[in-house]
């Protein structure tokens, strides 16, 4: 790597904003360094879909690239990444769920889940108290989250927001963040409680 | 006044986590926290949740070729950028364009100042009319463009 690209690579937020704007491409390939990693976490924790996921990413991108000239700079660029990052996947999500109703279940049908009750033949606490099936099984329960409170829940986990950045990607108060998080987590729980138990056995 | 939590409360247990409590707050919790099984137990698995999470998220990072993504991504930005000043832009600078553009412009300008004289050159100013005597003749001239009259005498020695 020159002089000259590692000068670059460390570029602050506002210089990169400012080459953004100038059309620089040499800007650009430094954003998408910086930042591809994290959209693609965004857009997976939310979606939970690969190609999906991978699909969104070059939305976001594109969408950057298109509307930079109208950023205004009141919120910080990761800020407005995570905010397009966001809007993109639960715009995905809507696409879907008009198509093939895919998405989570209803609040009422909470603790309803597909997986085998306690005691049936299917349930082996040796197989499914393994983290790798743990993993699968949290996936699955993110999917039935709400996509209000999967978003709140992803950035937290992903990217670590606080309370206040999260409000200001997703133009909630702090409050809501906190509660939205906190139904997240009992949510997860609640679903997660068996195989959760089986781990604290020593 | 010194705060004490001596119920569980997993809003603030909550809070805890995710290192939102003030420092008061925070330090009063870590107080309730030593005597209590149940909220550690669920800071636990506030804990399990988010390794088990980031966890999944690193395995699905981990097969993602992100040269490719790059690439795909400068693509579709170079063909977005290149739909209308580009596309002029392009047309402009390329050399498809310049060569014959200017071997045409100067088989113009060859042609037309061999096949016609100087724009600039006008004719000669006309005589309207003239006079002569035995002893002067008397020559009156206009100019072609601003018309101005001139009136030449000359006596003859």
């Amino acid at each position: 790597m020159s002089n000259k690209e590692r000068n670059i690579d460390s570029l602050d937020e506002g210089r990169l904003v400012s080459l953004l704007k100038q059309g620089y491409e040499e800007a650009f390939r430094i954003l998408l360094k910086r930042y591809e990693k994290k959209v693609f976490g965004i857009a997976y924790g939310i979606t939970l879909d690969r190609e999906e996921s991978l699909e969104i990413v070059q939305e976001v991108f594109l969408k950057v690239y298109q509307k930079i000239n109208s950023f205004r700079e009141e919120a910080g660029l990761s800020t407005w990444i995570h905010r397009i990052t966001v809007n993109q996947c639960l715009n995905w999500q809507r696409r879907w769920k008009r198509r093939f109703r895919w998405h989570h279940q209803p609040l009422e049908r909470e603790g309803a889940g597909d997986y085998p009750e306690s005691g049936t033949d299917e349930h082996c606490p040796e197989t499914l108290i393994q983290k790798k099936e743990l993993g699968k099984m949290l996936q699955e329960k993110l999917r039935e989250l709400p996509e209000e409170a999967r978003a709140v829940f992803v950035l937290k986990e992903v990217e670590g927001l606080s309370y206040h950045e999260i409000s200001r990607v997703l133009n909630i108060k702090k409050g809501t963040v906190s509660s939205r998080l906190f139904y997240a987590r009992q949510r997860l729980k609640e679903s997660l409680k068996k195989y959760l138990d089986e781990e604290e056995i020593p | 006044m010194k705060r004490e939590y001596a119920r569980c409360d997993p809003a603030i247990l909550n809070r805890f986590f995710d290192q939102e409590l003030g420092q008061e707050e925070r330090a009063a919790f870590s107080q309730h926290l030593k005597d209590c099984p149940s909220c550690q137990k669920a800071l636990r698995e506030n804990e399990h949740i988010s390794a088990v999470f980031k966890a999944g998220l690193d395995k699905e990072l981990s097969q993602i070729n992100f040269n490719a993504l790059d690439h795909k991504v400068s693509g579709l930005i170079r063909r977005k950028k290149s739909r209308w000043w580009m596309m002029l832009k392009d047309f402009f600078a390329s050399r498809k364009f310049f060569v014959p553009a200017t071997a045409a412009a100067a088989i113009l300008i060859l042609t037309f100042s061999l096949t016609r004289g100087p724009a600039s050159l006008s004719g000669p100013s006309a005589i309207i009319n003239s006079l002569t005597g035995d002893v002067s003749s008397v020559m009156i001239i206009e100019t072609p463009k601003s018309r101005q009259t001139i009136i030449w005498f000359s006596e003859i020695s």
